[in-house]
């Protein structure tokens, strides 16, 4: 890093008893240093944006007499290495227009607040997102809120599919429709509206179901990440285990998310870590849990859709906070009941083992 | 839910090698933004 500067979203504030904290109260983010000689506080000080790492290094030198070149140095890269610093002046960045910095500035403040790898420039994780291929199965409650957001934060091509209508009672909570959309095909209409939302993402449809694993092989081929958003055909030996079958066998990660009623989970799984069978045998089986009862909300699914999203967007720009291969999601009756499953690999999966 | 912020056990220096620890707040639940912060919409 050339010029060091304290990330405005981390700014250093001296507790009480002289502690450093950084990066505000957000567990994930925040940081605490014991800072018995100052050696810190001076150091971010003087991370402004103005000093390189040897001049910093030499200024904490000249403020305490005791320190030696090659513990200043330590300190800074320190520092430096903990996230909460970035660099100041990172120069062009040709895989971006104006107009695209424009209208991502605000991903790019969020990306490097929750960000915590040295970057060489804070749009490095919307380059990437812009690189990213993009295969998402089922345009309904989860899949037109997991569409919106992937197209609105920039994902360079999306592949939409779903063989459905729009129909009265899907207008509750799939927002890319309207009353006027009634009996056109879903994917025919979200291309219509997620164009006119982001012009820059190269968007394609195809209004078809996908009816066995080897479809779904040939769909995935050029993708990076699937985002499953489809629940047919049902499981067991369903959609999701096709989808674990081949995006496991091809090292594709892949996403999927759903609601039952309150519960809203969303599962990732790709290399590094259990694959969905492994983690589904690892879930005691539950009395009355096997039906998909129809009641949703706007909200249930959104939530369903932008956690799906989210999790695509984290796997291609590196900051998924774990390895793959788990659920996680929320139950809006039990606000304190977040929804967390991993489970190890079987070790006679052929999948992940 | 603890209402006040934990940190991870505190490293101890090396002998003879001075230098600075960063520790990681240690997950104390989910946590809102106080009201005087206020969240964005």
């Amino acid at each position: 890093m050339r010029l060091p500067r304290v990330k405005p979203e981390h700014a250093p504030h001296q507790l009480s008893d002289g502690t450093i904290r950084l990066g505000g109260a957000l567990y994930g983010i925040a940081s605490e240093i014991t800072d018995v000689d100052g050696w810190a506080w001076k150091a971010l000080t003087l991370m402004d944006g103005t000093r390189t790492p040897a001049q910093i290094a030499a200024g904490l030198c000249a403020a305490f007499a005791g320190l030696t070149r090659e513990e200043a140095e330590d300190v800074v890269a320190t520092l430096v290495a903990s996230g909460h610093v970035e660099e100041a002046d990172p120069g062009p960045c040709p895989e971006l227009s104006e107009q695209e910095k424009e209208r991502y500035s605000r991903s790019r403040d969020y990306f490097r607040w929750v960000d915590l790898t040295p970057r060489d420039h804070g749009w490095e994780p919307q380059v990437r997102i812009k690189a990213a291929r993009v295969l998402v199965l089922g345009l309904g409650g989860t899949g037109s809120h997991a569409a919106w957001s992937l197209t609105a934060a920039g994902v360079g091509r999306l592949h939409l599919v779903d063989a459905d209508v729009v129909e009265l009672s899907n207008l509750n909570r799939q927002l890319l429709y309207t009353e006027a959309d009634l009996g056109r095909p879903k994917a025919e209409v979200a291309l219509d509206r997620l164009r006119r939302i982001n012009s820059g993402v190269r968007i394609t449809v195809a209004a078809s179901a996908v009816d066995s694993p080897g479809e779904l092989a040939r769909l995935i081929d050029g993708f990076d990440v699937l985002a499953l958003c489809a629940d047919r055909p049902r499981e067991p030996d369903g959609i999701q285990s096709w989808a674990n079958q081949v995006c496991g066998g091809a090292g594709i990660p892949w996403v999927t998310g759903g609601y039952n009623g309150p519960l809203v989970s969303v599962g990732v799984f790709g290399p590094g870590g259990p694959c969905f069978e492994c983690v589904r045998a690892g879930i005691p089986p539950q009395p009355g849990a096997g039906y998909a009862w129809p009641g949703v909300t706007g909200a249930s699914a959104g939530l369903s859709g932008q956690l799906v999203a989210y999790d695509v967007l984290a796997l291609v720009t590196g900051l998924l906070p774990t390895p793959p291969g788990y659920f996680h999601g929320v139950t809006l009756l039990d606000p304190d009941g977040h929804v967390y499953a991993r489970h190890p690999a079987r070790p006679e999966c052929e999948i992940c083992s | 839910m603890n209402s006040t912020p934990s940190v991870e056990p505190q490293q101890e220096r090396q002998p003879g090698k001075r230098t600075i620890v960063v520790r990681r707040l240690d997950k104390i639940g989910p946590t809102a933004m106080p009201p005087s912060q206020g969240t964005s919409n």
